[in-house]
């Protein structure tokens, strides 16, 4: 039975010895601060590359890659030319629900020549629906229509760097630029959209209707990938696997031999994700929570060392009347209250500095509510394991013995 | 209401010889008596009232509170009688430093199961005169101020007896006088009291004095 006084009673002798709490206070605060930071840092820094991923890849894609091996963020994309737009075709015509899809071709390092200016560029062809399965946000003019794209129109879609280069301040719709002195009619502007995971400028790109990239441009017969929009999310995982199967039968593969190309799903960009954050999702909090931990083993030492200054009090205590589990309840009250508020403190501190890190470090600021409720947990239990052994320790104590 | 019978006591220690502190004692306390125990230092005084207290036990030997058998009592039991049937005044006063007369006072109420204390510490400080000091610590006040702190914390859950260890040992004769007469008022009022002290004058306040010696009690002298 626990006496209601006697954890009252509990709750103020914790901050009668002030110097103690304080210390105990500090060694666990600066823990339960540091996981706080680390942990919600880890989900902000998620959350910012999670948006920035959606814009690329939404959940209702299915990418196909030319090429075998694994693709990894910040690793040369090498195709082998095998992924032929009869493929793609093939693959829109057996699947069935795909909404719409796009056919990347890219040529890297072209000279463009506009206005008197010359410039090197990349050109990346497109069908038309890379609008919709990109989110491209078209700011001046339009996108290339399916017209175009049959007819190879000789049109061009430009990016605000590109766009600076050959044009400088002028309005560049319906000029020309030149490449390999084949001439393009400016019909767009999209927006900046940064660097890829592979590090490429996004925004030096001139966008081009496949068709013409294919036959003008490089002469060949293949992508180097494809984007499928499937009509809903839960049909990525099957229609990975049709894609699979699809390609094996057309490019040949026996059941021994690896695949000659990828299929990336929103799943297995999750991983290569998880894979890129895992520093801040898991060793950064490892190691602040060894540092929870050694501020646990000191305050479990204060407490100690605590009961060990307070015997007379303890036997004094008995003396008047206290049984071994009043002192025992005594002393792990005052272990957890103080180590409840510590860890109350550090969360505390920890949004606090939060808040200005986030800024510093351009990272949403984001509290990991379920960081915050482990550091909570963590605390009181680093408080009643604190509270305990001493507790036992003291309630052992016989009255005469303790008062000598 | 205490009845103890061939109790002994011996303290052993390796590499030295062994202290018989009490040896075959018996004897018998009444309600309402207010006995005095004296004899030389180092004779048994402690440890006998140590164990009259129930902060220490016998190595043999019978011991009944209330017609009940301590050897046979749970410790958590004897923590209750501890706190509500008797009153332990020391020598050394055992105060805690760090906080106020009154919290000091308060102490047996904290482990008592009493349901309405409001103000019972009050009434004991009162009672020892103390009222206006009740906020100070224990460093604010004089020994036998800090005496009567003690008294007024074994007096709060009104126990039936008072037991002192030389509540005088460590204070000018004056503030003895204070301490004594406190006892005597509450003799006075039913409280039974067994006192220890080496001063016959003190003693020759009591109705009954106990001597011991070498851990022996010699012979029961009665006082008018
Ligand atoms: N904890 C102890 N360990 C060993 N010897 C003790 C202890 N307490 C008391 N003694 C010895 O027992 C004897 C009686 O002590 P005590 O009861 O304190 O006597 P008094 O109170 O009459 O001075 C003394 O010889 C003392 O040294
Ligand atoms: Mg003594």
């Amino acid at each position: 039975m626990v006496k209601i006084r006697v954890v009252q009673s509990g709750f103020r002798t914790a901050w009668t010895h002030k110097v103690r709490a304080l210390f105990m206070i500090l060694s666990i605060m600066i823990g339960i601060a540091a996981l706080t930071i680390i942990i919600s840092l880890g989900k902000g820094t998620e959350e910012k590359i999670m948006a920035q991923v959606r814009k690329f890849f939404s959940p209702k894609t299915v990418m196909v890659v030319s090429g075998g091996g694994r693709m990894e963020p910040n690793r040369p994309v090498s195709f082998s030319g095998n992924l032929k737009l009869d493929d793609v075709e093939e693959i829109i015509r057996q699947i069935g629900d795909i909404t719409d899809f796009d056919a990347i071709l890219p040529v890297p390092g072209k000279e463009a020549q506009a206005n008197g200016n010359n410039t090197l560029v990349d050109i990346v062809g497109h069908t038309p629906a890379a609008e919709i399965v990109h989110n491209l946000v078209v700011t001046e003019g339009r996108f290339f229509g399916e017209a175009e794209n049959r007819t190879l129109a000789r049109v061009a879609v430009i990016t605000p760097r590109a766009r600076e280069r050959l044009f400088g301040t002028s309005n560049p719709i319906a000029q020309t630029i030149r490449i390999d002195n084949v001439p393009f009619q400016v019909i767009g502007v999209i927006g900046p959209r940064g660097m890829d995971p592979h590090g490429t400028d996004k925004d030096n790109e001139i966008l081009i209707p496949l068709n013409t990239v294919l036959r003008r441009v490089a002469n060949v017969d293949y992508v180097m990938l494809a984007k499928f929009l499937v009509h809903d999310e839960r049909r990525t995982i099957p229609a990975a696997e049709q894609i699979k199967s699809i390609l094996r039968e057309r490019h040949s593969i026996n059941p021994s031999e690896e695949n000659d190309f990828q299929v990336i799903t929103p799943v297995r960009v999750k991983e290569l994700i998880d894979n890129a954050t895992r520093t801040f999702n898991l060793y950064l909090p490892l190691l602040a929570f060894v540092a929870l931990l050694v501020g646990s083993i000191v305050v479990v030492n204060l407490m100690l060392i605590s009961v060990n200054e307070r015997v007379k009090e303890i036997g004094l205590r008995k003396a008047v009347g206290a049984r071994s589990n009043d002192i025992a309840v005594q002393f792990l009250i005052e272990a957890s209250s103080v180590t409840i508020v510590s860890g109350a403190a550090g969360i505390g501190i920890g949004i606090l500095l939060l808040t200005q890190i986030a800024k510093y470090m351009n990272v949403p600021f984001t509290i990991s509510w379920s960081a915050v409720l482990i550091c909570s947990v963590v605390s009181i239990i680093i408080g009643i394991a604190a509270g305990y052994f001493p507790a036992k320790k003291a309630a052992g104590l016989s009255p005469i013995e303790s008062l000598r | 209401m205490i009845s103890i019978s061939n109790l002994s006591k011996t303290y052993k220690k390796e590499n030295a010889q062994p202290v018989f502190a009490v040896q075959n004692i018996t004897l018998h306390i009444e309600r309402g008596d207010f006995t005095a125990i004296v004899g030389p230092s180092g004779s048994g005084k402690s440890t006998l009232m140590n164990i009259l207290g129930l902060l220490d036990v016998p190595d043999s030997g019978s011991y009944q509170f209330e017609g009940k058998e301590v050897s046979l009592m749970t410790i958590d039991e004897l923590a209750d009688i501890r706190n509500s049937n008797i009153g332990f005044v020391f020598q050394q006063f055992h105060l805690l430093p760090k906080i106020s007369a009154k919290e000091n006072v308060e102490l047996p109420l904290i482990y008592s199961n009493r349901t309405n204390i409001g103000g019972m510490a009050e009434n004991v400080l009162a009672q020892v005169g103390l009222k206006e000091r009740m906020h100070h610590t224990s460093a604010e006040l004089s020994g036998g101020q800090q005496q009567r702190v003690a008294i007024a914390r074994a007096l709060v859950n009104d126990p039936d007896i008072l037991l002192a260890d030389e509540p005088t040992g460590n204070l000018d004769s004056e503030s003895g006088t204070e301490i004594i007469n406190i006892f005597k008022q509450l003799h006075s009022s039913g409280k039974t009291i067994i006192l220890i002290t080496h001063d016959m004058n003190i003693a020759s306040h009591a109705q009954k004095i106990l001597k011991i010696v070498d851990g022996k009690l010699l012979n029961h002298t009665a006082v008018s």
